[in-house]
């Protein structure tokens, strides 16, 4: 391997100012403590998810009514509120595990895009599902 | 040569350049991954309801392996920050634990969940055979052998399926009867008019290869005239292809239709009466077109339960069946066998999102092994580039966290609702 060049030499300290081949005291766990803050938070998630799927939403007129005002209901509840708690812990995974949080317009940018066109995709998809053209609709069987 | 700004940021991105390329895959991979549960979530809002299975995934096993991916997450994590902090033994303990967490996971997956699919076997009943399989079923109200109708324990008729309201039930599962192999099973329904034309056209080749064997005998030995010669060399060729042909027939036979050497012996003599060779074809088509199960899924043995109706997070076990239960493959869809792809939409689903993922956890563990190791481009960089050993490590880290990612929507969407 060549010699480092400019862009490339090792760091004088790195991104927490630390310099390089010190040994540092304290504790990892100190510094470590909103990531397993995070991950009890999703273990703790997880659980809700598997009781939640136990729990039949559509049995009480309350989720009836407000789940209704969307036109979801039935088994459909539960899969919607499935699909937010899982949507939360991703979230928690990208912003903290993943420093969403702190990383700028470089990385945001394209995750942008991509939520543009997985939304396209799934759009795609239901409007396949709801056949909106009258000339091509046709019973399943 | 070099690849540029791998230790320090661009000045243009502010990043640097594995750091943005990680990120670039990672929105493609979300797009791939997006783009299968769209697929998948179509194919699931347009299946009739009786076609969807649900509660076939074990939960408990999947939330061990959900809690060990979490696990993982948050280790990669201490081990890039131990790695920051020069702690090398830490970085290095936790950095193990990741690719262990991660191993572990495909141990369960290839270990326990896939094989206990493979043994497994189902069938959908055709619409129009229903009644033959009711008792399995359940679907209409139970009538007793005397015309009235059987009674709960609360004096309660018991009503099926289509009086509660409920999808109708069409499949049937459980374990094979030791009678039946898996493969045996698996084999298409042969009708008899199918076994028929086989039979006919083996023999057919058969006789045609006794007649030139028989007219080769009375050729005249070698050395006779050269026409006589070219015709002999000529016929033994002929021979030795039809020799050839004959035995790929058997072969194919064995393979598409079970019909064992042994079988083929008894179906193809010559020397048989009409009667015991109509049996014999008889007790073939019975062999090859019934399906024997000692144990039935819970939903099958006791259709009426409304227990059965509901999701369990300890799956229910299989009940062994006294005489066992005889399914005739005339009666059931076409793509019966093990619980694998082609039995269903939702078990393609399932094996390919997440074999797609267990090739992303097997990705993750081998470079996670090659940093962890005390080489070149793994941990000694800690001694000559430890800048660069951390990105390597966070680079690893985002993509981990992604296969963390897929699985929180892959956990929900296929073993809970």
């Amino acid at each position: 391997m060549s010699e480092p060049s400019a862009t490339n030499a090792p760091a004088a300290t790195d991104s927490h100012g630390h310099e390089p081949g010190h040994e540092h005291h304290g504790s990892l766990f100190a510094h470590a403590r909103p990531y397993i803050i995070v991950g009890v938070m999703l273990f703790v998630f997880t659980v809700i998810t598997v009781g939640l799927s136990y729990f039949d939403f559509a049995e009480y007129a309350i989720f009836q009514k407000l789940f209704g005002v969307i036109g979801v209901k039935g088994m459909g509840i539960n899969i919607l509120i499935g699909m937010i708690v899982a949507t939360f812990k991703v979230c928690l995974v990208g912003w903290y595990f993943m420093h969403l949080k702190q990383e700028g317009s470089s990385i945001w940018r394209p995750l942008f895009f991509t939520f543009f066109f997985c939304l396209a995709l799934f759009l795609l998809f239901l409007l396949g599902y709801a056949d909106p053209i009258p000339t091509t609709s046709h019973p399943l069987h | 040569m070099e690849i540029p700004y791998t230790v320090r940021p661009r000045p243009d991105t502010g990043l640097t350049n594995p750091k943005l390329g990680i990120w670039l895959f990672l929105a493609s991979e979300v797009m791939l991954f997006g783009g299968l549960f769209a697929g998948y979530i179509f194919m699931r809002l347009g299946a009739e309801p009786w076609a969807w299975p649900h509660g076939w995934l074990n939960v408990p096993v999947g939330t061990f392996n959900t809690f060990i991916l979490i696990f993982s997450s948050v280790t990669i994590i201490l081990s890039w920050e131990a790695l920051k902090m020069h702690k090398y033994k830490q970085y290095k303990m936790w950095l193990a634990a990741t690719w262990i967490c991660g191993l572990a996971f495909l141990g369960v997956k290839l270990g326990v969940e896939w094989p206990e699919k493979f043994h497994h076997f189902g069938a959908y009943v055709q619409k129009d055979s229903l009644h033959h399989y009711e008792r399995y079923l359940g679907n209409e109200d139970q009538i007793a052998l005397d015309g009235k109708p059987v009674l709960r324990p609360d004096g309660q008729p018991e009503l099926g399926r289509i009086s509660r309201n409920l999808s109708e039930r069409r499949f049937i599962g459980g374990h094979l009867a030791d009678s039946n192999s898996m493969k045996q099973a698996s084999i298409p329904y042969v009708p008899p008019a199918t076994l028929d034309a086989v039979i006919q056209s083996i023999k057919d080749k058969q006789d045609a290869l006794a007649r030139d064997e028989a007219k080769l005998k009375e050729f005249p030995a070698k050395g006779g005239t050269a026409e006589q010669d070219k015709a002999r060399a000529d016929l033994e060729k002929s021979i030795s292809i039809a020799r050839k042909t004959v035995a790929s027939m058997k072969i194919r036979v064995e393979d598409r239709l079970g019909m064992t050497p042994a079988d083929q012996e008894v179906l193809l003599a010559r020397d048989q009466t009409p009667e015991k060779s109509a049996e014999a074809r008889k007790a073939f088509l019975t062999k090859i077109n019934t399906i024997h199960l000692h144990k039935l899924d819970a939903p099958n043995a006791s259709p009426y339960d409304p227990d059965n109706d509901k999701a369990h997070f300890i799956p229910r076990p299989q009940v062994e069946v006294h005489d066992g239960v005889e399914l005739n493959k005339a009666y059931l869809n076409p793509n019966f066998g093990a619980l694998l792809p082609r039995l269903n939409t939702y078990l393609a689903s399932y094996f390919m999102i997440t074999g797609l993922h267990g090739a992303h956890v097997l990705g993750g563990c081998i470079v996670f092994i090659y940093f962890w190791l005390n080489i070149k481009g793994g941990s000694k960089l800690y001694h000559t580039n430890h800048q660069q050993l951390c990105n390597r490590i966070e680079v690893a880290g985002l993509f981990w966290h992604l296969v963390d990612l897929v699985w929180i929507f892959v956990f929900p969407i296929f073993y809970l609702l």
